[in-house]
């Protein structure tokens, strides 16, 4: 895992600089001439869709677990068992990998159990991907 | 890791969804143009879509919110991960970003949005997918306009209000109105849908 830290990103700090820019922004400005009330129910909807669909994986994640130490408890375990901080040093190491997509910054603003989440996804890719055997 | 950082200092998914619910209309406004550029360049998500995917996976736990962190940082950080994700993956993947369908099929992040008009006013799919990032995706968006390329190339320098507008030669008015003219042209490739 030599392959160097991703160079600072410029859309990334667009967007830094925008955040800035609406952080300042006037009400009117914001608003751009939407009406204030539909902007409020509009945003309430987008809430309401983003809390029904955490809901609904908050369930498919429970549905999925119980099925799978349904299915194989002895199994269950198998992988010894990291602490979240050994998850985010072993997450922290595979972000300098080019193979994975996440950035080291999001480590910060991920919470335990996503790291733990993670870890035990990025285990499993890496046990199906090693080589049946090791004739070369 | 910064050791320094305890879960103390997130907020409890109780104390996320206050926050949420006390959002007023120009707070949602703002996030929604936050949004809406950090879509930029990514086909079948809309800057709603990307918007609600945050939230989504703030409610979820999977992100967290730490306290002092203001509203839009949080959700810009989570949005820009997101995206960064699946800009790659549009890149990388098997997905034909040409296509163009209507709004009525589920998106693969699973979250429900409303269908919506397809529209090539602006951004295609193929500035898309040529594009090898999202900030040259905006600069192409633009290019046919000298003044918001300016405004791009200055706030992905850092450079913003006053200061920027100085430096423009542009006082106040004209910096609100080329700024309007680019958010503006962001939006119209986020309802492209594309074909599963």
């Amino acid at each position: 895992m030599n392959t160097p830290a991703p160079k600072p990103d410029a859309f990334d700090k667009l967007l830094d600089t925008y955040v800035e820019e609406l952080k300042e922004m006037s009400e009117a400005q914001a608003l751009d001439g939407a009406d204030p009330a539909t902007m409020e129910k509009q945003g309430a909807a987008l809430l309401q869709q983003s809390r029904e669909a955490a809901g609904r994986r908050r369930l498919a994640a429970a549905r999925a677990k119980l099925a799978r130490e349904n299915a194989a408890p002895d199994i269950v375990g198998a992988e010894p068992a990291v602490s979240a901080q050994e998850a985010r040093s072993y997450l922290a190491r595979a972000s300098n990998d080019h193979r994975y997509t996440m950035a080291a910054r999001e480590l910060k603003d991920m919470s335990d159990e996503e790291a733990l989440r993670l870890y035990a996804q990025m285990k499993e890719l890496e046990r199906e991907q090693l080589p049946p055997d090791e004739d070369a | 890791m910064d050791s320094s950082e305890t879960n103390d200092d997130r907020l409890s998914p109780e104390e996320v969804d206050a926050q949420l619910r006390a959002f007023t209309a120009v707070d949602w406004a703002k996030a929604r143009s936050l949004a809406r550029m950090a879509a930029a360049g990514l086909v079948g998500w809309s800057g709603d879509d990307l918007l609600v995917e945050a939230l989504t996976r703030l409610q979820e736990g999977r992100r967290v919110w730490r306290r002092e962190v203001h509203a839009l940082v949080t959700l810009k950080t989570i949005m820009r991960s997101i995206a960064d994700g699946e800009f790659k993956k549009q890149k990388n993947g098997p997905i034909d970003v040409h296509a163009v369908v209507d709004g009525d099929q589920q998106h693969e992040h699973e979250v429900e949005t409303a269908p919506v008009a397809v529209a090539v006013a602006e951004g295609t799919p193929e500035q898309a997918a040529d594009s090898r990032s999202q900030l040259e995706f905006v600069e192409k968006l633009v290019e046919d306009d000298e003044e918001c390329g300016l405004l791009v190339q200055l706030w992905a320098d850092g450079g913003r209000g006053t200061e920027a507008a100085a430096e423009l030669g542009w006082d106040a008015k004209k910096y609100d109105a080329v700024r309007q003219r680019l958010l503006r042209r962001i939006e119209p490739l986020q309802n492209l849908r594309k074909q599963s």
